[in-house]
């Protein structure tokens, strides 16, 4: 039986997978940058309706020996953070509009 | 806009200096010759910022900070009785980089450990304090004098965690002195308690002046940010101030909180089980908000030349503005929060890292938009507010005097 990506309970949001379990913040804004705004809306929209869950189940774990599954969980939640102005404030552009290029924009950690 | 912006006052909690009236000159953020004037007689005369003494927290760790406006790059090194001390990253022997580091992208900030610094020339090796270890082949050379020939120390000195330097073997003002009463407003907040969670870096084609200029003041916020914060165009008064001090060269402006804010899902989420850089935070920290301001979001700190140390509550953020040219510098931005201990507030912690890097993303694309046209020759001066902008008056104000008055390093 393949191991499972997102802990029990959370099926639903393995679509995002492997992708939006990204570990760094680095990695994460470059697929904002890089993604359409549906996916953005999507990702938004599925993690947002599900956030407390997501953090009650978490929270049942030490921040810092988390399971491969929770360490996913806890990265998509960081994802949805990644996306959250581009949905809330930019309608869904991945790059800020008229912001600074992103290309000459170093995100060190 | 015909809304008002004055629902309430700019409270000033220190006298305001003769900084002058009216228009402000083009020239400082243009002229080559004025650029030369400030290396020598600013950045050769003031301390500067540059990095924490927790990022190199073992003996025998140390980290690179490039100083291009003194042509330099410098080693901030831990040594090995716990004392924190800066070089010139030159090799007396034949002026290699002791330390060479990888040439990756953020080659500029590597960090490292090591018991004897080595230069990969010649193998000439220095202990943690500078000094010159035994060298192969010494016998084929004149006598080494010791007391002459080692790294190239940089006087530094520390107040609350953050590294400062000085060009001058004896600086005019020892640190505490020249950081002044701004340092005293801050000096209780609690810097040692909080982590570095966020860097973003980028190297700018703007003067350092004007780039500082984008984020001393309020006053863009309901247009540029009109995007990223939409509350903040709806809620405009939040572009003045609270109150606004300047002490000596450096400066400090509380920025509003609206109590109407309407914080976006995202916010809420991250405020319901951590802290956001998004207005509404609770945190009663000291070192902040020195004039007890009503509806407090976060204090702008400035410290003359190039360092701002913004004090939130529950975060603080710096940025190092590194001059490069006239017309060209280096934008640092670290950010510093309580450390998360669950998983749900790490998840609330990068709301804070992206609003503030979405935010920031904002601000620097005004930077080289505006160099490219002031360099045009088209304007010779700048209609700026004296109290919305007043920031940006007094750094011009006291980079003009500095070049004027100080005598050249």
């Amino acid at each position: 039986m393949m191991e499972r990506q997102l802990p029990e309970g959370f099926e639903a949001l393995e679509r995002f997978g492997p992708k939006w379990f990204a570990d760094t913040e680095k990695q994460r804004h470059r697929l904002r940058t890089d993604s359409s705004p549906d996916d953005l809306n999507d990702l938004y929209e599925a993690v947002l309706e599900r956030f407390d869950e997501i953090c009650a189940e978490l929270d049942q774990h030490p921040l810092t020996e988390l399971s491969v599954a929770h360490q996913n969980l806890l990265n998509l939640a960081l994802s949805f953070m990644e996306v959250s102005l581009a949905v809330e404030a930019f309608k869904g552009a991945g790059k800020v509009p008229f912001g600074f290029d992103t290309e000459r924009w170093e995100v060190h950690f | 806009m015909s809304a008002p912006l004055s629902k309430h006052e700019m409270k000033l909690g220190t006298p305001i200096p003769d900084m002058g009236e009216g228009p402000i000159s083009v020239e400082p953020y243009v002229s080559p010759e004025f650029f030369q004037q400030e290396k020598q007689k600013i950045f050769r005369n003031a301390w500067i910022e540059v990095c924490r003494d927790d990022m190199i927290p073992n003996p025998g760790d140390y980290q690179i900070c490039p100083m291009e406006v003194w042509d330099s790059e410098l080693i901030v090194v831990r040594g090995k009785d716990n004392q924190v001390r800066a070089f010139h990253n030159i090799c007396p022997h034949r002026g290699m980089k002791v330390v060479r580091l990888d040439h990756d992208e953020s080659s500029n900030f590597q960090c490292g450990h090591a018991s004897v610094l080595i230069c990969p020339f010649h193998g000439w090796g220095y202990n943690l304090d500078g000094s010159l270890r035994p060298v192969m082949g010494e016998e084929y050379f004149d006598k080494i004098d010791r007391d002459q020939v080692g790294l190239l120390p940089v006087t530094l000195d520390i107040w609350n965690g953050f590294v400062f330097v000085h060009y001058q073997k004896e600086p005019p003002q020892p640190l505490r002195e020249f950081l002044g009463a701004l340092a005293d407003d801050m000096e209780e907040y609690p810097f040692d308690s909080f982590t570095h969670i966020a860097r973003y870096s980028a190297q700018a084609k703007c003067n350092w002046k004007a780039s500082m200029d984008a984020f001393h003041e309020a006053y863009h916020a309901a247009t540029l940010h009109g995007g990223s914060i939409p509350e903040a165009a709806r809620l405009p008064e939040g572009s003045v101030p609270t109150s606004a001090r300047i002490y000596g060269p450096h400066h400090s402006l509380s920025m509003w909180a609206s109590p109407d804010f309407r914080p976006s899902p995202a916010a809420v989420a991250a405020w319901k089980y951590g802290q956001s850089f998004s207005a509404g935070g609770e945190m009663k920290l000291p070192g902040a908000n020195p004039g007890n301001d009503d509806n407090w979001w976060f204090d702008i700190n400035v410290f003359f030349p190039n360092f701002f140390c913004d004090t939130g509550p529950g975060w603080y953020f710096t940025y190092n503005f590194r001059p490069i040219s006239e017309s060209e510098t280096v934008w640092v931005m670290d950010i510093f929060q309580k450390k998360a201990e669950t998983c749900s507030q790490r998840i609330a912690q990068e709301h804070t890292k992206v609003m503030l890097r979405d935010i920031v993303y904002e601000d620097l694309s005004t930077l080289e938009q505006t160099q490219t046209m002031l360099s045009s020759g088209l304007l010779k001066t700048l209609n700026i507010s004296s109290s919305l902008e007043v920031a940006v008056r007094h750094l011009h104000a006291t980079a003009c005097e500095w070049v004027a008055e100080q005598e050249p390093a």
